[in-house]
């Protein structure tokens, strides 16, 4: 299925032409995700000047890693988007953004130049459509980047519960987003 | 007994304890029923970013981007830039990127302001930047201790010995000049330069 998803993605002519030096191929794809990586990682820092640091470093990441990019293991926004993941968890862990120096970042998420994407809607009524707890779960562990142990320290839930909880809500979200049956 | 199964979906986020991931990868390569049943977790979990809502960036984040591989405003500099201030071509784009970044620059008076930048190691000991200054706006009168290097990016100004500075001019002064550079043209005097020993002093009349 995935193989079918990654043939239908028409980012990945794109990447290809940038592992072969195409300047235009990378503006293209960043006028076609920059919005939706910077959503992304104002979400994690909280902080639109770091953020949008960020999205420059992920963009320029994937333009020397366009070589590296395998059609066969998802999407070309699912890979931005695990760099920039992974890149916001590491900042947002490090002392360089103060807890309080974001307020600003997410105001610009609230107001009205922030748009939807195709999937947005999708993925937002998936993540709706849990339980409160689950959800919760889920949040501290793919915004924040907490571990279960992580998790369970800061909502004082026993860990147990707390990977009981991401189980169910993984199993539902798979099921709900079209990626398989629920418990096969 | 772990239950294998009930870890998958925990290990595609990405959240177990080291010793449970490493019990889940032994299970993966033991089981490839489990492989196919892990991607669609990833899968899963590769989606949750598009709840969040679309940002647009500043306009100056894709400039910076442009200059960082080699198709900025500035690319023209690139090479020279590398070898005054030793560091790779690559290096010298990411840095040229910085002149975009607003958030880089820091006010030296009214009309000027200032971006240091790390250069290599042959130019340990200096002072490496970029400066900008506006039109009628003057760098006040110094004299460097060491030699100058002047890398002129965009506009043109005057110094106070009465030399003319232009875009695309590379200009070396030796130790113990000293002199002021005042902005006479329409647009921003923009320069990068490698100076040791900066001192301000007063200018005499």
């Amino acid at each position: 299925m995935e193989q079918a998803v990654a043939a239908a993605d028409p980012d990945v002519d794109l990447v290809r032409a940038m592992a072969a030096g195409n300047q235009n191929a990378l503006a293209e794809l960043y006028e076609r995700h920059a919005d939706l990586m910077l959503g992304l990682a104002l979400r994690i820092v909280r902080n639109r000047r770091e953020a949008e640091d960020l999205l420059h470093d992920v963009f320029l990441e994937a333009w020397r890693a366009a070589k590296d990019f395998d059609p066969n293991r998802g999407r070309v926004r699912t890979w931005l988007a695990i760099r920039m993941r992974s890149r916001a968890l590491d900042l947002q862990k490090s002392a360089r953004v103060s807890r309080n120096a974001g307020d600003s970042g997410l105001d610009r998420l609230e107001d009205q130049e922030a748009r939807t994407s195709p999937d947005h809607g999708k993925v937002r009524a998936a993540l709706g459509g849990l339980p409160a707890d689950q959800r919760q779960a889920i949040e501290l562990a793919y915004f924040e980047g907490l571990s279960c142990s992580e998790i369970s320290e800061r909502i004082s839930v026993p860990i147990g519960t707390v990977k009981s909880r991401l189980a169910a809500a993984m199993s539902k979200l798979r099921t709900t987003l079209g990626y398989g049956k629920e418990a096969a | 007994m772990i239950d294998l199964e009930e870890l998958l979906p925990l290990y595609a986020l990405g959240v177990l304890a080291p010793e449970e991931a490493t019990a889940v990868e032994r299970a993966l390569a033991q089981e490839p029923r489990l492989v196919s049943k892990l991607a669609q977790y990833q899968a899963t979990a590769g989606e949750l970013f598009s709840a969040e809502l679309r940002v647009a960036p500043s306009l100056d984040v894709k400039a910076r981007l442009m200059s960082s591989i080699g198709a900025g405003r500035f690319e023209r500099f690139a090479a020279r830039f590398a070898k005054v201030f030793d560091v790779t071509l690559d290096g010298a784009r990411e840095l040229l990127a910085w002149i975009d970044n607003p958030g880089k620059w820091e006010p030296m008076n009214a009309l000027s302001k200032v971006i240091h930048f790390p250069a290599g190691p042959a130019c340990a000991g200096a002072d490496t930047g970029f400066v900008s200054i506006a039109p009628g706006g003057t760098f006040p009168y110094h004299r460097h201790g060491g030699d100058e290097v002047t890398l002129v990016l965009a506009g043109s100004a005057v110094d106070s010995t009465g030399k003319v500075l232009r875009e695309g001019d590379q200009i070396e002064e030796l130790p113990g000049t000293q002199h002021d550079l005042t902005n006479t043209g329409q647009e921003d005097f923009l320069y990068a330069s490698r100076v040791y020993g900066l001192d301000y002093i007063t200018k005499p009349e």
